[in-house]
C-alpha cells in the first residue's frame, strides 16, 4: 500500500506512537475504539459472525505486529481499515477453497413466494404491526447481507466502505490503494449487482 | 443523453458528483424515461437498504481475547524445557533436589575414605552381618564350615575348610602368609559392604586381650594360626607399627584353649576370668603390643 509521503493529523497519533514504544496498554485504547466498525466491516465482507470475530482479531494482533511500519502518512483508522478488508479477502478465500461459504444465488428461487416478492409474503406472517416490522426488517436485511455475499471482492469492499461505513472516497481510494475513478465505477458495479440481487429477492424496490 | 450513459452515471447522480453539465442532462433524460426513472429510484433504495443496515456489536469478549493475546508475545513463547522449569513452584523444588542430591554424593565419598586405614567397629554380634562373621544362624550346620575366614557361599566355605585343615597340617609360612593377605582383602570387601548397609561401632568387642610380644608380625601370624585352630571366626584383622589387631569370634568353650596358645606367643597382660565365665559365643579383640 502506498500512502502520501507527507504526514497528516490524526487524533489516534501519540497513541500509536506509545504503541510503537512497546505499550501493550495503549493499543488495548486503539483495540476497544475501533473494534465495533472493523467487526462491521469484516462481518459485511465475510458474512458471518464467528468468522469476522477471528478477522477482527487477526487484524488487531497483525497491526500491532506491525504498528512501527505505520509512518502516520495516512489516518490510522484509514490503515487499520486496510489491514481488516485484506484479512476479509483472505479469510474468504479459505472459506471459499473449504466450501463453508454458501453464498445466496441470485438465481435462488424464493421459497413459498412464486412471485418472489418478499414482502407479501412476511404480511401473513403475524397480524401484531410492531412485530411484523422487526421480523420484516430482520428478514430484509439478512437478505440485503445475502445479497452482498453475492458480489465479489473486489466490488463487495467498494460497496462495504462507501455505502455501510460512509467512508469519503478519497479514504476508500487510499485504504484500497486504487484511483478515485476506479472506486466509483466499482461502486457503480457493486451497487448494479446488489439492485438486482434485492429486486430478485425481495420483489420490487 | 442515451439511457446507458444515463445509467452509468447515475451512481454519480445520486451523491451529486456529477459536473452541473451533466447533471443537467441526466435530469432532462429522467424526465422524459420512465425506465430510467425508475432504475433510479430502485438505485435509490438499494443504497438506502446498504445504509441502513444494522450495525453489529461484536461479543463483549473479543477486545479482552485480542488483548490476551498480545500480551502473550508469540516470540517469546517458551520451549517445553522453559516452561517445565520457569514456574517458580517447579523450578525451586527441582533445583532443591538436584542440590541435595549432590550434596548427599558429596558426604558419602567424603565419609568414604580408603578402606585399609578403617577399624571395624563391632557392637556385638547382632550388628554384624553373617556375611562378615562367617556362622550361620542355622544350628544344623557344622561350626567347623563356619569357623574360618568370611566365607558367604558355600563354596568359599568349601574352600577355606579346605585351606584351614591344610594349615593345620603343615602350618607352613608361605601358606599362612597367603591366608592372612586373603583374609584382609576379604575383610576390606567386608568392611565396604557392611558400611553400605549400617555402620559398625568401634572397640565394641565383648572383651580385650592385651598380649605383649617381642615381635608384633611374628606372633600376629602365630595368633590368627592359633584362632584358627580353636575353630574362631576372624572378623577383623589391623596392623600397624606398633600393635597388632584383631576381632575374632569364639565358642565360649574354646576361650580356654585359645588362652593357652596365646599365652605360649606372648605375655597377658589384661585380666582373663570374666573372659573364661562368659557364655555362649564370645567376641574378642585380641591386641598385640610390642614389649
Amino acid at each position: 500500500m502506498v500512502w502520501k509521503k507527507s504526514k497528516i493529523n490524526d487524533e489516534d497519533s501519540s497513541i500509536v506512537d506509545a504503541c510503537k514504544k512497546g505499550n501493550v496498554d495503549a493499543f488495548e485504547i486503539l483495540v476497544r475504539k475501533y473494534q465495533n466498525r472493523m467487526f462491521n466491516i469484516a462481518f459485511r465482507m465475510v458474512g458471518n459472525y464467528e468468522d469476522a470475530c477471528e478477522v477482527v482479531q487477526d487484524t488487531f494482533v497483525s497491526t500491532y505486529k506491525n504498528i512501527r511500519r505505520f509512518k502516520g502518512q495516512a489516518k490510522f483508522s484509514t490503515w487499520l481499515s486496510a489491514i481488516v478488508i485484506n484479512h476479509s479477502k483472505n479469510r474468504l478465500k479459505k472459506l471459499r477453497s473449504r466450501f463453508h461459504n454458501e453464498p445466496y444465488s441470485i438465481d435462488d428461487p424464493i421459497p413459498n413466494d412464486p412471485t418472489g416478492n418478499m414482502k407479501s409474503e412476511l404480511k401473513a406472517v403475524s397480524n401484531e404491526p410492531s412485530s411484523q416490522d422487526q421480523l420484516e426488517r430482520k428478514t430484509i436485511q439478512e437478505h440485503v447481507q445475502k445479497c452482498i455475499d453475492t458480489i465479489s471482492e473486489g466490488f463487495k469492499e467498494v460497496l462495504v466502505l462507501r455505502d455501510i461505513q460512509g467512508f469519503a472516497y478519497v479514504e476508500i481510494s487510499e485504504i484500497l490503494n486504487i484511483p478515485e475513478g476506479t472506486v466509483k465505477s466499482k461502486l457503480f458495479r457493486a451497487r448494479d449487482v446488489l439492485k438486482n440481487c434485492l429486486k430478485k429477492v425481495l420483489g420490487d424496490l | 443523453m442515451e439511457c446507458k450513459e444515463t445509467r452509468e452515471k447515475m451512481s454519480e447522480y445520486i451523491e451529486n458528483f456529477l459536473s452541473s453539465d451533466d447533471k443537467k442532462r441526466v435530469g432532462e433524460h429522467l424526465r422524459s424515461c420512465g425506465g430510467c426513472k425508475k432504475s433510479l429510484s430502485d438505485l435509490e433504495k438499494t443504497i438506502e437498504y446498504a445504509k441502513n443496515l444494522d450495525q453489529i456489536d461484536p461479543p463483549l469478549w473479543l477486545a479482552n481475547k485480542i488483548m490476551v493475546g498480545l500480551r502473550e508475545d508469540p516470540k517469546q513463547r517458551r520451549t517445553f524445557i522453559n516452561k517445565l522449569f520457569t514456574p517458580f513452584y517447579i523450578r525451586i523444588p527441582v533445583q532443591a533436589i538436584v542440590v541435595v542430591f549432590i550434596a548427599s554424593i558429596s558426604i558419602y565419598i567424603f565419609l568414604n575414605p580408603h578402606p585399609e586405614r578403617n577399624i571395624v567397629k563391632s557392637s556385638s554380634k547382632r550388628d554384624i552381618p553373617q556375611t562378615m562373621i562367617g556362622k550361620s544362624t542355622s544350628p544344623e550346620k557344622p561350626r567347623e564350615q563356619f569357623a574360618t575366614f568370611k566365607g558367604s557361599t558355600p563354596d568359599e566355605l568349601k574352600t577355606n575348610s579346605e585351606v584351614n585343615k591344610e594349615i593345620s597340617k603343615q602350618p607352613d609360612i608361605a601358606l599362612l602368609k597367603d591366608v592372612i593377605k586373603n583374609n584382609k582383602n576379604r575383610d576390606k570387601n567386608i568392611l565396604r559392604e557392611s558400611r553400605l548397609k549400617e555402620p559398625i561401632e568401634i572397640d565394641k568387642a565383648d572383651f580385650r586381650l592385651v598380649v605383649d610380644v617381642n615381635n608384633i608380625e611374628t606372633a600376629g601370624k602365630k595368633t590368627i594360626l592359633s584362632i584358627l585352630k580353636s575353630d574362631g571366626s576372624i572378623i577383623q584383622v589391623e596392623s600397624l607399627e606398633t600393635r597388632y589387631s584383631i576381632h575374632a569370634e569364639f565358642a565360649s568353650e574354646k576361650v580356654k584353649d585359645l588362652f593357652e596358645k596365646i599365652k605360649l606367643i606372648g605375655e597377658i597382660s589384661t585380666k582373663t576370668e570374666a573372659i573364661r565365665t562368659k557364655k555362649g559365643d564370645v567376641l574378642i579383640n585380641i591386641v598385640l603390643v610390642k614389649r
